[in-house]
């Protein structure tokens, strides 16, 4: 087990040094006549472009921006093997370092970006995952139990429509119902945007009421999903042979459901669920711009948007090691709920 | 004596047993597609909003009498009427016809990213299964690299880096949704081949290329047809999201989500135009999804019934 850990972490080095050099290639071609904050100004000189270029370190040699950006720049300067690469001045820490770069705009480290909004995000994608799963389940059981039968194919349509339903819209359509026309109609209304009212919010109830709608929509994908994959996973528990032992030796209907079939078909949702971990953090992006919820998402858009390109890549980079993790975590742990597995 | 005849049509004459004729694999498919309700309604939806889309200039000329863009001021947020038939915009745009044009907006990136992301990873998933060894892991290492890195991410850094007309923005999506196909095409290779006729093919002297392209390939297009019809939903609603957040194709031209971008502002008065592009973006991809998963029981009836 340790040593497939230690083989996984090894092989996921390569990976992760690829996502790197995609995103620098991304972040050279980007960077290549870029100055933050200047374009189109009138009063910029020739000579300022260059001078703020030249701080910036954007006209130095490709491999010493790369080396320096990644962090190897710094840890070469700190053996004293600085000479190997050329033009190699730059003191900033780089990924390696920790805190995956600064923003070119306001000198923000990416690190301390994501720690202001890493909460928000997770408290709106954790939410809507444990939503999704306390729907998910039971439509999943409920589908497979009466598989065939008019309340399975009701549940697959709403299914079938969660899952090709346009996530903004289903945004949309929430605030036009439940922001706009309660509030046209003098009923209680629920607030479109932000994760807490601008005055006097912050209270449980406010933020309750500022979480529902985003994490509605997020559950609903999820509980799209994943109730059918739960259904045809009943299905496959439901036939096997130790559930006929288990009928015919006289066990309740509901037990043989819920405790015997249920546990098997969870097993393979639990891998479904690691491989979801790293979209806790990425996969709530376009909701989170809907409703301007604070999180990193919206954060990348607007980022993004003002071209603070190393604090983009610093956010695509930190998501890529989660995405590296989580595939291994699910692995792990499908391992440990299912002793069937073998690792190699 | 009908029996005879019809097993004697093209596609081969090889009876099974005594019983029924044996049609070939596509027309086999072909009958058992016809069968399945959902996959036809499904594709008539599809087919119907591919027509619409190569048709929207007729349209727009002899049905709304507007051009996409042509602006009608006295007419601003219009309700459906004999003029504007489903009402009009903030600058008096029909809405009917800017529908229209985004049809050719939406299936025309989504058909266009398919095809790319199948070229590439098609040509990656046989390649790597075909040499295996060195080539498939540098190829599959590959494709951990792009999966590993958050799409959406991706996406709007290359929209923001280069400002995608309707013909970059396929390549953009397809740069990154190329990756699972490959993966997919991979494992398909793989098990096909291990068959004998593989084998048998190699010893009496075919060389890689017809080996991958009249052996491998040909066996592997229902799993990529299933695929492609899969990805092309998942396609539409990325390029609607990114249109919608302002990255994708730009204002003056239509797209189903475009038209959604400032629909909140109006949202108190004009309720038809959040409605309706939204109807249009969700009635395509539940039919390329349920079109999906109809070719996969017709390709594959043994899998996948329950």
């Amino acid at each position: 087990m340790i040593r497939y850990v230690a083989r996984r972490l090894l092989t996921s080095i390569p990976v992760l040094f690829g996502v790197t050099l995609i995103t620098f290639t991304l972040m050279h071609f980007t960077a290549g006549s870029y100055i933050p904050g200047a374009t189109g100004s009138p009063t910029l000189t020739p000579a300022d472009v260059t001078r703020i270029r030249d701080n910036l370190g954007l006209d130095r040699p490709l491999v010493t921006q790369y080396a320096d950006w990644v962090g190897i720049g710094q840890a070469l300067k700190s053996v004293g093997l600085q000479g190997v690469l050329p033009d190699n001045n730059n003191v900033e820490p780089g990924l390696l370092q920790g805190d995956f770069g600064r923003s070119l705009i306001d000198g923000q480290t990416v690190l301390s970006a994501i720690h202001d909004r890493l909460p928000n995000t997770l408290e709106l994608s954790v939410t809507g995952l444990l939503l999704g799963l306390l729907i998910a389940v039971p439509v999943g059981v409920l589908s497979a139990r009466f598989r065939g039968r008019w309340i399975d194919q009701g549940l697959t349509i709403l299914s079938v429509a969660g899952f090709a339903i346009p996530e903004f819209w289903f945004c949309l359509l929430l605030i036009l119902l439940f922001s706009v026309s309660f509030h046209a109609w003098g009923l209680p209304w629920l607030p479109a945007s932000g994760a807490t009212s601008a005055i006097g919010g912050g209270g449980l109830v406010d933020r309750i009421e500022h979480l529902l709608m985003p994490a509605a929509v997020i559950a609903a994908l999820y509980a799209s999903q994943w109730s059918r994959f739960i259904r045809s996973s009943m299905i496959e528990a439901l036939s096997q042979d130790y559930i006929r032992t288990a009928r015919a030796k006289g066990m309740k209907e509901g037990r043989v459901v819920y405790i015997h079939a249920l546990r098997n078909a969870i097993v393979s949702l639990i891998t479904l669920i690691g491989l979801e971990l790293p979209d806790l953090v990425s996969g709530t992006l376009v909701v989170e711009v809907v409703f301007s919820w604070p999180g990193i998402g919206f954060l990348t858009y607007q980022k993004a948007l003002a071209y603070d390109y190393t604090m983009v890549l610093g956010i695509v980079v930190f998501v890529g090691v989660l995405v590296v993790l989580g595939n291994l975590l699910a692995d792990v742990l499908y391992g440990i709920a299912d002793p069937r597995v073998r690792y190699s | 004596m009908a029996q005879t005849i019809e097993s004697a049509g093209p596609g081969g004459t090889r009876p099974i047993g005594q019983g029924r004729p044996y049609y070939g694999f596509w027309r086999q498919s072909w009958r058992s597609f016809r069968a399945n309700r959902i996959g036809m309604i499904s594709a008539a939806i599809l087919i119907f909003f591919m027509f619409i889309a190569l048709i929207a200039p007729l349209i727009s000329h002899f049905v709304t009498h507007f051009t996409a863009t042509a602006q009608d001021l006295n007419n601003t947020f219009a309700s459906p009427s004999h003029q504007h038939l489903l009402g009009s915009d903030e600058l008096g745009r029909d809405t009917l016809t800017r529908l229209v044009y985004g049809a050719r907006a939406s299936l025309g990136i989504g058909f266009l990213t398919v095809a790319i992301a199948l070229t590439i990873g098609v040509s990656v998933g046989l390649v790597a299964s075909y040499f295996g060894g060195i080539v498939d892991d540098l190829l599959m290492r590959l494709v951990d690299v792009v999966l590993a890195t958050p799409a959406i991410f991706l996406y709007i850094l290359m929209a923001i880096l280069f400002r995608p007309s309707p013909i970059a923005f396929p390549f953009i999506i397809a740069s990154v949704s190329w990756a699972p196909l490959a993966r997919l095409v991979r494992a398909e290779g793989l098990t096909l081949r291990s068959r004998e006729f593989m084998l048998a093919t190699q010893s009496i002297g075919a060389g890689h290329a017809r080996l991958i392209l009249r052996h491998l390939l040909p066996n592997s297009i229902p799993l990529v047809i299933v695929a492609a019809s899969l990805r092309l939903g998942q396609v539409i609603l990325i390029e609607a999201a990114l249109d919608y957040l302002g990255l994708g194709v730009q204002p003056p031209t239509p797209t189903w989500g475009n038209m959604l971008s400032n629909a909140e502002i109006y949202f108190s008065h004009s309720v038809w135009l959040v409605v309706l592009p939204g109807i249009a973006i969700f009635l395509t991809v539940i039919a390329t999804n349920l079109l999906g998963n109809a070719l996969r029981d017709v390709f594959d009836p043994w899998q996948s019934k329950h």
